[in-house]
């Protein structure tokens, strides 16, 4: 379970996150979608850990992240944070480095070789296993970030934009699936950053709305609908929650033309 | 004479090396005496120099040619052999034997040819670099009580400087203590890395007997990049335990009081100043960076100024030991003049102090690791990204 108590962090004098409440339960999938600049990556960085919020805390099944060095050791166990921009090792092969990041989760070598190997030919990415990081097109270096992120078998995934850096279709179905297989699962829990609600539909429990650092929303798709009054796509839906005056000020465009 | 002599002496083109040089250091006396040119002593001087090179050269090559942790290929080599503690090292003995008397005999003996030099400086950088060599394999044979009794008895000899007897007394206490440790690095035989348990250490690395080259590259592939590198998953082990701290700043403190012993009266105060200044706030400056290594600052000044979070306990304990050095920097160098404690003491307890701060008060880098109140930072921003590649 993630627990983000009254979490507010400034990079400046802007707070990026303002008073963020915000509970995961293990095994669902949440995404968390607003607008660019809106503090999505920021979020799953206080989750991951990689930043100290200056105000209120994060719990990882139960236990508080950066309290004690034990329980710190303990989460990082338990959670693998994949960012939007990370950085892989260019000079290793796709394999070694897989190899590599399952070795630091201390995951059995035989079913680590099996894992690496499944994951390799999930994303196409067979051919290229043994050729240096370099050599790869972003959209494999995106696969390999993501293959990466699922040879640890963490329980608690921290995913910003996995979607994101040139994916091509075959690989965002692939991901998806896993993604929808890793939902159907009781003892994996998701939280992902998107900006793409066609994404989301179908594969999410529930989405977190947040518009300038604050939770605007956290509900299931239908719930979300039930909330805007609107049965269209969940973009439609997240439309009306994130930008309505934007919506209002479209509306009365057309009717001023037309008159 | 020839093959006895072998069993300690550096590859034969060096012994030809050393002759030539040698010969060519004579050329200039020579051309005066064939032009009838009264000899002038200065032109010695060059030759002395030469031949104290020569001497610290071969200490060094006594340890390093003959340590097997030093040599990676013997090293395996010896592992396939039965070899044990209780035998000969195949290769040759690091200890000093009869044969390296009879090396440094040689050499003083060509030292000994003008009389305004003193040649007793020939055995003792002979010894120097020997024992200062012997002490840098204890160290990575972890063999560390016998390394500190060394590092520390060079101090003293730097302390007893000119005393050449003594020095020289010194010099055979040392060894006594170097061949005790020596004794006991052979002992810890076979040398195995336990910094790293799991997969290849950079310990094996270097036994490997692959070019520089390899090795990095090898490393190079054993990383895992952001966010992976920087999220530890394991407790990191401390860069330097307490005991060693304490040790490492009591000789720091040791040193600095040899090194202002020996200045002049009116420099010794220049000398304690710049040694304090450079030591105490170089080590603040390190000790900073260090903390900050994929580690910066959760919130920018601006940010802290305005929202009005001008302290943040948990990122700003590390401050609190260099704020600490510095102060006490300041402070006993006006409290201790008045006690009337001579300068090269004050140096010496207020740079071990310093060090001491530096290198023991918490938080240790594990925990700050862990729970420090701090944001990770991508390679970019550490001029890493040479091995790694951004997407």
């Amino acid at each position: 379970m993630i627990n983000i108590v009254d979490v507010t962090h400034h990079y400046g004098i802007r707070p990026v996150l303002r008073k963020v409440n915000l509970q995961v339960d293990t095994g669902q999938l949440v995404a968390v979608m607003g607008p660019n600049g809106m503090g999505k990556s920021t979020l799953l960085g206080v989750a991951a850990g990689v930043l100290w919020p200056l105000k209120g805390y994060v719990e990882i099944n139960g236990l508080r992240r950066r309290t004690s060095a034990d329980d710190e050791l303990a989460i990082r166990k338990q959670v693998v944070y994949l960012p939007d921009h990370p950085w892989l090792p260019k000079n290793s092969t796709g394999r070694e480095f897989l190899v590599a990041v399952g070795r630091l989760y201390e995951i059995d070598d035989d079913r680590l070789m099996d894992h690496v190997d499944r994951l390799l030919g999930l994303f196409d990415l067979s051919k290229h296993g043994d050729s240096p990081i370099r050599s790869y097109s972003s959209g494999q270096q995106k696969k390999i970030a993501i293959c990466s992120a699922l040879i640890t078998e963490a329980p608690v995934m921290l995913l910003d934009e996995p979607f994101a850096g040139g994916l091509d279709p075959s690989a965002i179905l692939a991901l998806k699936r896993v993604l929808q297989r890793l939902a159907e699962r009781s003892d994996v829990t998701v939280l992902m950053a998107t900006p793409v609600p066609e994404i989301v539909e179908g594969l999410a429990h529930k989405v977190v709305v947040i518009r300038d650092g604050e939770v605007i929303a956290y509900e299931t798709p239908e719930g979300l609908r039930r909330i805007t009054g609107c049965s269209g796509s969940l973009q439609e839906v997240l439309e009306r929650l994130i930008h309505p005056q934007t919506l209002e000020n479209i509306e009365k465009y057309f009717e001023e033309i037309s008159a | 004479m020839i093959s006895w002599m072998r069993r300690v002496l550096p590859p034969t083109w060096t012994i030809w090396l050393f002759i030539f040089l040698y010969a060519l250091a004579w050329t200039p006396q020579l051309l005066m005496l064939m032009l009838g040119l009264p000899s002038d002593s200065a032109l010695a001087k060059p030759r002395f120099v030469f031949l104290l090179l020569a001497s610290g050269l071969y200490g060094i090559h006594r340890v390093f040619a003959f340590h097997p942790i030093l040599r990676p290929e013997y090293y395996k080599w010896l592992k396939t052999t039965p070899w044990s503690r209780r035998q000969p090292l195949p290769v040759g003995p690091v200890h000093l034997i009869s044969q390296d008397l009879v090396v440094i005999l040689i050499i003083h003996v060509l030292g000994m040819e003008n009389p305004h030099i003193e040649p007793a400086y020939i055995p003792l950088v002979f010894m120097t670099l020997y024992l200062v060599s012997l002490s840098s394999v204890l160290a990575i044979s972890k063999i560390y009580r016998h390394a500190y009794g060394l590092a520390f008895g060079f101090g003293l000899m730097g302390y007893l400087f000119h005393n050449y007897p003594a020095m020289l007394a010194v010099a055979i206490v040392l060894y006594g203590i170097g061949y005790w440790g020596l004794r006991c690095s052979l002992a810890a035989y076979p040398w195995e890395s336990d910094t790293d348990q799991k997969g290849v250490t950079d310990f094996d690395l270097f036994l490997s007997n692959r070019s520089a080259e390899e090795i990095r590259t090898l490393k190079d592939r054993r990383r895992v990049g952001w966010p992976y590198e920087p999220l530890k998953l394991h407790r990191p082990e401390p860069i330097i335990s307490l005991e060693h701290g304490i040790l490492i700043s009591l000789l720091a403190g040791w040193f600095a009081y040899v090194i202002c012993s020996h200045a002049k009266p009116m420099d010794k105060k220049i000398v304690a100043t710049s040694l304090l200044v450079i030591i105490v706030y170089f080590g603040v400056l390190v000790r900073i960076l260090v903390y900050h290594i994929n580690c910066s600052w959760p919130i920018n000044i601006w940010g802290r100024l305005f929202t009005f979070r001008l302290i943040i306990p948990g990122y700003d304990k590390i401050f609190v030991a260099p704020l600490i050095t510095i102060i006490m920097n300041i402070l006993l160098s006006y409290i201790l003049p008045l006690l009337s404690i001579p300068i090269e003491i004050r140096t010496a307890i207020i740079l071990s102090l310093a060090l001491m701060i530096l290198l023991n008060v918490g938080p240790t880098l594990g925990s700050w690791w862990l729970t420090g109140h701090h944001r990770m930072s991508p390679p970019s921003q550490l001029g890493q990204n040479q091995f790694l590649i951004r997407i």
